[in-house]
């Protein structure tokens, strides 16, 4: 297992969590985790359904005091007023319905400590920003799920925090909110500030993510820069834009993992020759369009944890 | 956000959006409009000032003239005399309404007076005519025995006995304090729901984790109940501005309802954060908004219990001992001070019992609702909760409870 701390590399500006544990009657829910979020890098708190993240965001924001283990903001344990100035976007997505879209982002910016004026400045700026403007005078109530969506982003933003915390923020996402979703995060990070998602959807976020914190039933299996992760790792694939028959490859130097409309997908044995399974696929049919690829964070997760496919179902690959 | 902050603003914002409700201003407008109808039309209706009596006299003198109107005066009421010839004719005009008695006088100093009078003749102005005809009578004799006259005026004016009337106002004090019981008993109850339901809604929405994350739980609970309340203040207050603009002016009011209205204040106030705060706390015990009304009912319970007390019997021993109990002292007590039973040992050790359950409640409130607030996926049990809150441990250790991961 890869551990989640990085003691030689560690970032005085950063939001840590260390050995968190927490268990829920007999069940282990947070087993001695560790996590780091930097400044400036999209952080991917990454796991099933059921392994703990949120949780630990919770933790991290106080709702919930962990059995054990300690969370640290720059260098010093997080206080109650650290955590304040965070912004939070839970999983289960909650707004008071009958509160006019402005009202309740002002609101929201003066629990923070913001005086009403700034408050209300801020939420124009922000609901701008976020294409929101046109519906600031509306209730929530009748707002569609999606633009609703954007409004409580725009609630975990509205105080400008330095640390964000996205929990499953593409839950439910269209391709489109995706995409917007993803530039608002990237927006965040590149102006030096810290970001921390959730997403059970790995390769939905493959993109997106710098460094991941992988986690399963509770353990980290996986931590680190994702593209050292996938440089690093013996695992290649070959994608060919062809249907492959099992039989034509020999089992010793590939095996078929996906197929699709697109393609198959064949996962090269440690040492096999991806030329040599090229002509052995295109002994059988044409090739256009071929690729060695790193193995995508789905499969480096069911390799870090020791699982197939078949074993958890939780891990989606969403499509693109 | 320090606490203070976080209260202010949660309730501001309960106090915001509730007067932005067309429920609140309707039901405000009902009970202005009621309470302005119960205090002005028993002016415009029902009191058209002093009675006035009609006596027709057959035969009197001026000292029998006097002698009734002083009697009549007696009674709060004035006197229209008529003179008759005959007492046929005063027959006639009691039979036919147009007087309310008729006297025909005797001889002078007989006593020998005939008073005619119909039916449904009132028996208050027969006994002071008959008086005053007595006494006309024991004049001529007097005067006939030859007494001076200021003499006999000195012998017929002599003090009559007081009238010491007792318990004359006790249909208006226990009227009062079915009034102010019955608007406390709808003012708690309405209230108390109101915070569990939307806590309740708070709570399966996950409004409150977003919230838990910027103020403390403590702030959220005792914000909410502090903006409901002042709802239901402003609501109370539509209610009693006519009794206190008509007392203030000089209105009659009630017996009893002044003193119940000005005494009640602390045990208002008293019940106003008890039972909100318990609404609070056992409203985050729930999962959906549907559950609120059963999570509440020891609550509904208390109250309708109290309110039954109050009502039918606020004199009684047993009212005598609800008084004591805070949970129902604020209905209670009220009741009790309308109709004049409470005592000033009774009230204070009842408020010294009240002041202290508040502070148990407020800390055993917000035990109840940090812990139960976060805890989604069924509905917690009361006596789970605080056992392990006041044990001193998180509520996720028991294997009842359930939290997403």
């Amino acid at each position: 297992m890869a551990s989640g701390s990085d003691k030689d590399g560690e970032v005085p500006d950063a939001l840590r969590a260390r050995s968190i544990c927490q268990r829920f009657g007999d069940r282990v829910v947070l087993d001695g985790v560790d996590l780091d979020v930097p400044a400036g890098r999209v952080i991917g708190l990454l796991g099933p359904n059921g392994a703990g993240k949120s949780t630990l965001m919770r933790i991290l924001f106080g709702v919930l005091t962990p059995d054990s283990g300690a969370v640290e903001w720059r260098g010093r344990p997080a206080t109650e007023e650290d955590r304040r100035s965070w912004g939070y976007l839970p999983q289960e997505r909650g707004l008071y319905r009958d509160m006019r879209v402005s009202d309740l982002l002002t609101w929201i910016a003066r629990l923070h400590g913001l005086d009403k004026a700034t408050g209300r400045a801020r939420s124009t700026d922000l609901l701008e920003r976020l294409g929101l403007a046109d519906r600031s005078g509306d209730k929530i109530m009748d707002l569609s799920g999606g633009i609703a969506q954007r409004v409580q982003l725009a609630a975990a933003m509205v105080h400008e925090p330095d640390l964000l915390v996205l929990d499953e923020p593409f839950s439910g996402l269209d391709p489109v909110a995706v995409e917007f979703l993803s530039a608002v995060i990237l927006d965040h990070v590149r102006a030096g500030r810290h970001l921390l998602f959730s997403s059970h959807q790995l390769d939905l976020v493959e993109d997106l993510c710098e460094t991941i914190t992988l986690l399963d039933r509770g353990r980290v299996v996986l931590h680190g820069d994702l593209r050292q992760l996938k440089a690093s790792s013996p695992n290649r694939s070959l994608r060919v834009d062809a249907a492959v028959e099992a039989g034509w490859i020999d089992e010793r130097m590939a095996s078929v993992t996906a197929a699709d409309a697109s393609g198959t997908r064949l996962r090269l044995r440690p040492g096999a020759d991806p030329g040599a399974v090229l002509d052995a696929v295109r002994a059988h049919t044409t090739v256009s369009d071929f690729a060695v690829e790193a193995p995508s964070l789905s499969e480096l997760f069911l390799a870090a944890a020791g699982r197939t496919v078949a074993e958890e179902p939780a891990v989606e690959k969403a499509a693109r | 956000m320090r606490g203070t902050a976080g209260i202010r603003l949660v309730a501001g914002r309960e106090l915001t959006e509730a007067l932005r409700r067309k429920s609140f201003w309707v039901v405000a407008g009902l009970l202005l409009a009621g309470s302005t109808a119960a205090m002005v039309l028993p002016e415009v209706l029902g009191d058209d000032g002093p009675k006035r009596y009609e006596i027709a006299t057959v035969g009197g003198s001026a000292q029998l003239d006097a002698g009734l109107s002083g009697a009549v005066q007696a009674l709060g009421a004035k006197l229209e005399l008529r003179t008759l010839p005959d007492g046929d004719l005063a027959r006639s005009a009691v039979k036919d309404e147009e007087v309310d008695l008729a006297v025909v006088a005797g001889a002078p100093g007989s006593g020998e007076g005939t008073m005619i009078v119909a039916g449904s003749g009132s028996d208050g102005l027969v006994a002071v005519v008959q008086q005053a005809l007595a006494r006309d009578a024991v004049r001529g004799r007097l005067e006939g025995l030859g007494v001076p006259g200021p003499s006999v005026d000195e012998v017929l004016s002599a003090p009559s006995a007081l009238v010491e009337r007792l318990d004359a106002d006790s249909g208006e004090r226990r009227a009062a304090s079915g009034a102010v019981s019955t608007l406390l008993y709808l003012l708690l109850l309405s209230l108390s729901v109101q915070v569990a339901t939307g806590t309740a809604i708070e709570k399966a929405n996950r409004i409150s984790e977003v919230l838990l994350a910027i103020v403390r739980p403590g702030a959220l609970l005792f914000g909410k109940v502090i903006g409901v309340g002042l709802v239901g203040l402003a609501t109370l207050a539509c209610a009693l501005a006519p009794v206190i603009i008509k007392g203030a002016v000089g209105g009659n009011l009630p017996e009893g309802l002044g003193r119940a209205l000005v005494g009640s204040a602390p045990w208002v106030l008293i019940g106003i954060v008890l039972y909100l705060t318990l609404g609070g706390a056992l409203g985050a015990l729930v999962e959906r908004q549907e559950e609120a009304g059963s999570a509440v009912m020891p609550l509904t319970l208390a109250l309708v219990g109290a309110y039954f007390v109050a009502q039918a019997a606020p004199e009684s021993p047993l009212a005598s001992v609800l008084a004591y109990f805070p949970l129902t002292s604020p209905l209670v007590m009220p009741a009790r001070i309308a109709v004049g039973e409470a005592t000033p040992v009774e009230m204070a050790v009842s408020l010294g019992l009240g002041l202290a359950a508040v502070v148990v409640v407020i800390r055993t409130g917000s035990l109840v609702y940090r812990q139960a607030i976060v805890r989604t996926g069924r509905r917690l049990k009361l006596r789970d909760v605080l056992r392990l809150a006041a044990a001193g441990r998180k509520v996720a250790g028991a294997a009842t409870v359930r939290s997403p991961a």
